[in-house]
């Protein structure tokens, strides 16, 4: 059975309105019932995850209890003064086994351009430290500004509708430092395999999109998927599994 | 034994199923493949299994009414049994909507598909042909149905209206899944149809609770979604594995069975 490495889950977050906060033991549940070795979590919901310090704070206090989980927190320009310097945030989130950061400048409101967030970026680049980016969060032509000013920066798409094909290939393309997370509602007719074939398939990383979606969908989706398996076995968690050995400690 | 789930976290073949997708699309749209989207969507299929899909025009483009039926017919031709054929019926002359439902159920077609997003309501005039000759041959209808957007809330008085129609409302459970319970418990002759992109956690569970086991079908909506991300919602779902085969089989294959010739 292939070993998968979830790129793209997370537990703890909250919608307005909606009384169900999903939790890491439902999370954990799923991914023992599924046979997911292995995710990378955020804070989500992130729709009500106003106090990023609080939230990665609890996120670091849950993934060192649960070795299955590796935490991805969420950062943040720091010109304000009221989170840590983005190098104490870097620093904080490698010591506690961080292995990517996630950047909502839509949720969290600040900007990317390098007057706001420029430092930011340069220190997750200098270290290497996979930067996560659910779709709404960003306009396509943001990413590939980012792409280019930070060429050494790994930036992994996420959460990206099944209508975005026309931009997504030329996008990543383009930027060799670009990744796709394939998690729900990445459904696109032959999308994987279209994919690999186009920009290849270690730039494709298995997810799921728990817990705004069921994980099986994106299982099936790969598993069924008309690739070689060595290309199935850089999707499910090799590729992932790279990209956070290049991290710089 | 292994169970479906286990089938499908290895990528086994599903085939001993018989599993018929109430909701596929041929033709061009905003997801861009290169070859004949036919022989893209068999192969979609065979990578799982799969062996029967219903389809309809993808291209939103009705007024191109004949002209999208007959890729569908060619298909269907071409495939027998792989793929069979709603008519895609454009509102706008029901004199034309009436022969080309006639025409293409004497091809072999074996039920008619609406969709909301070409601007026209379900009860528009100009369906009605479709629906009144679906009520006489018990076809199924298949009709864009997502939660949020118009189309629903008209289901009721159709429902009453053509009481032998089989009302396959496309997309339960992509949100506001209580909308399409509270339709489903109130019309006997309306099935929910599974297939959405967002693969919205816990809805075949929640739809499996709340309405008819026998009144839930499953669909891909593949070309544009990707079928095996569809199936693994109903695979990988909460419930008894007769369930899964019976909304993964034994339900399409009913209400497809009862057409009147």
């Amino acid at each position: 059975m292939i070993e998968l490495f979830d790129a793209q889950a997370g537990f703890g977050g909250a919608r307005p309105g909606q009384p169900w906060i999903p939790t890491v033991e439902e999370l954990l549940g799923h991914m023992e019932r599924l046979s997911i070795s292995r995710a990378l979590v955020r804070t989500d919901f992130e729709e009500m995850d106003g106090n990023v310090p609080l939230s990665n704070r609890m996120l670091y206090e849950t993934c060192a209890t649960h070795r299955s989980l590796v935490p991805c927190p969420s950062v943040l320009p720091a010109a304000c003064g009221d989170v840590p310097s983005e190098q104490e945030q870097i620093d904080e989130l490698i010591r506690n086994g961080g292995c990517a950061a996630t950047a909502r400048p839509n949720r969290d409101s600040w900007s990317i351009a390098e007057w706001c967030s420029g430092k930011l970026f340069s220190i997750l680049e200098e270290r290497r430290v996979p930067m996560l980016c659910r779709q709404a969060n960003f306009e396509f032509e943001a990413i590939a500004d980012l792409a280019k000013r930070y060429p050494a920066l790994p930036i992994v798409l996420f959460q990206v509708g099944y209508r975005h094909q026309r931009v997504l290939v030329p996008l990543m393309k383009a930027f060799s430092n670009v990744y796709l997370a394939i998690g729900s509602p990445y459904s696109v007719h032959r999308g994987v395999e279209s994919m690999t074939e186009q920009v290849g398939a270690e730039r494709l990383l298995f997810g799921t999109g728990f817990p705004s979606s069921d994980m099986m969908p994106a299982i099936t989706m790969l598993t069924y998927a008309e690739i070689s398996d060595s290309d199935r076995r850089l999707i499910a968690s090799g590729n992932l599994d790279r990209l956070i050995g290049g991290i710089r400690k | 034994m292994t169970t479906l789930l286990e089938k499908g976290r290895l990528g086994k073949s599903l085939a001993e199923y018989e599993i018929v997708d109430m909701h596929a699309h041929l033709g061009r749209w905003s997801v861009p493949w290169k070859e004949s989207s036919a022989e893209h969507l068999i192969r979609a299929m065979d990578r799982s299994g799969v062996k029967t899909s219903v389809v309809s025009s993808l291209e939103c483009a009705g007024f191109r009414m004949e002209a999208c039926n007959e890729v569908m017919y060619q298909a269907t031709r071409k495939y027998p049994g792989r793929l069979l054929g709603y008519v895609y019926v454009w509102p706008g002359d029901p004199k034309a909507v009436r022969a080309e439902v006639e025409r293409r159920l004497k091809q072999g077609f074996v039920g008619v598909k609406m969709l909301i997003l070409m601007g026209y309501d379900y009860t528009y005039p100009g369906y009605e042909p479709a629906f009144e000759i679906g009520n006489e041959r018990r076809l199924p209808v298949l009709l864009h149905t997502y939660g949020g957007q118009k189309g629903l809330d008209e289901i009721p008085t159709l429902s009453s209206r053509y009481k032998d129609v089989s009302f396959v409302l496309a997309h339960a459970g992509a949100q506001k899944v209580e909308e399409h319970i509270r339709v489903a418990n109130e019309c006997e002759n309306t099935y929910l149809e599974l297939c959405t992109s967002t693969a919205t956690y816990r809805a075949v569970e929640t739809l499996v609770e709340s309405v008819p086991l026998e009144r839930i079908v499953w669909g891909a909506d593949d070309m544009p979604l990707n079928m095996s991300h569809q199936l693994g919602k109903v695979l990988g779902a909460q419930i008894p594995e007769e369930a899964k085969v019976q909304i993964l089989s034994t339900n399409a294959r009913r209400i497809l069975n009862q057409s009147r010739k």
